[in-house]
């Protein structure tokens, strides 16, 4: 009689017993974040190459052309909200009034990134950067001489990147390149596409 | 982390304090032609030499003459373009711009003589008309044969052009080298 009843009871009350601990096992599933939310893929960071346009503004713009250049990205994840960013680019910009005439940009930056990601595949950002400048002028053709020169200033910049698997992504940015010279701004605004590796 | 990245953005901005300031010379014009525009040009010891005005604009193809009296030193008026970047007067070529130190070209040559200017770098020069920084110098070498001695004799002028401004100064190099300021700006007047 007691052991038909110890039967029955474990036989009845398995179930009754069971299905908590099942659903509790269930649940850290349930309720944890998908790949691309997680913490860890979120403070990734990246390596991308970006083309860019430099588009000289006031009081330059009359004197130069917009050129086509490229930069190098590094971003560093420090949390799921900021990254470390540093890189640099190379930019050959020609003369309006004497096509001879050249003024190379290469920037070399470092600073803070801030990041969001709002969808599954899609993080919008802004960063903030300290940066250097080496200017170099000369003049080809029939002509010749050349100056160099390295100047400070900043960069400002916003974006946003589209991640197409784990690790591909790519992305469309503004930035705008204030060098300081001798106590004069000389703003130039970048326009890029980058496309990089994520991890 | 505020205090690094603070420390950071002061240390490039301080870079931008460089001793080359090429993106300023770059925005410059140093031929900042307009009609009625005018130099006053003196000696060291005050009498006046003369003076360089811009007496009118015409369009000729699309590209602005400037009639100017006494265009660096050169008597009477000169009928001077800005194409391309080079300063033609009377269709010689007397200027390349922009101006970048090494750059060097020739000026038409006599039977007897040659003439190289060369841009050799940049002084501040005080005048009456102000203190200008910057000022391009252009050096002229002018090589002169002589046929009866058989001898070559170099000289050479210098001109130093500020910028927004025009030409400020010009200066004489005798055979050994020596330089002498031949005009100085006293008073100048842009037009619009």
């Amino acid at each position: 009689m007691r052991k038909t009843a110890l039967i029955a009871l474990l036989v009845l009350g398995f179930p009754a017993v069971s299905a908590p601990l099942m659903a509790a096992d269930e649940l850290p599933k349930a309720q944890a974040p998908s790949p691309e939310f997680s913490y860890k893929f979120r403070r990734g960071g990246s390596f991308s190459l970006e083309p860019a346009l430099l588009i000289p503004s006031a009081p330059l713009d009359k004197t130069l052309n917009n050129a086509l250049g490229f930069n190098v990205n590094f971003d560093i994840g420090v949390s799921p909200d900021i990254s470390v960013v540093f890189g640099g680019g190379y930019y050959n910009l020609k003369g309006v009034s004497n096509p001879d005439f050249f003024l190379v940009i290469c920037p070399g930056y470092g600073g803070i990134k801030s990041k969001n990601q709002f969808l599954p595949t899609v993080e919008v950002w802004w960063e903030a950067d300290a940066a250097v400048f080496y200017e170099k002028s000369y003049l080809i053709q029939h002509s010749t001489g050349a100056m160099e020169n390295l100047d400070g200033g900043g960069i400002l910049g916003a974006g946003f990147d589209v991640w197409w698997t784990r690790w591909l992504m790519s992305g469309f940015n503004m930035k705008e390149n204030l060098i300081v010279e001798d106590g004069q701004i000389f703003p130039f605004m970048q326009i890029g596409l980058r496309v990089g590796i994520r991890g | 982390m505020r205090r690094l990245a603070a420390l950071a953005f002061a240390l490039a901005w301080m870079a931008g304090c460089g001793a080359n300031p090429l993106l300023k010379m770059a925005a410059a014009e140093y031929a900042p032609f307009a009609a009625g525009s005018t130099w006053n040009y003196e000696r060291s010891w005050g009498a006046p030499v003369f003076s360089t005005k811009v007496l009118s604009v015409s369009k000729v193809g699309g590209i602005s003459v400037y009639n100017i009296s006494n265009y660096a030193g050169i008597p009477g008026t000169s009928a001077v373009i800005v194409s391309a970047g080079n300063i033609m007067a009377n269709g010689v070529l007397q200027r390349k711009l922009p101006y970048v130190i090494g750059n060097r070209w020739d000026l038409p040559p006599t039977p007897t003589t040659t003439f190289h200017r060369t841009v050799d770098g940049y002084d501040n020069i005080d005048t009456k008309a102000g203190v200008f920084v910057r000022c391009f110098r252009l050096k002229t070498e002018i090589n002169s044969y002589n046929s009866v001695l058989n001898v070559t004799t170099t000289t050479g002028t210098f001109i130093w052009a500020a910028p927004n401004v025009g030409d400020v100064q010009y200066a004489d190099i005798d055979s050994s080298g020596a330089v002498s300021i031949t005009a100085r700006l006293s008073s100048y007047s842009l037009g619009q």
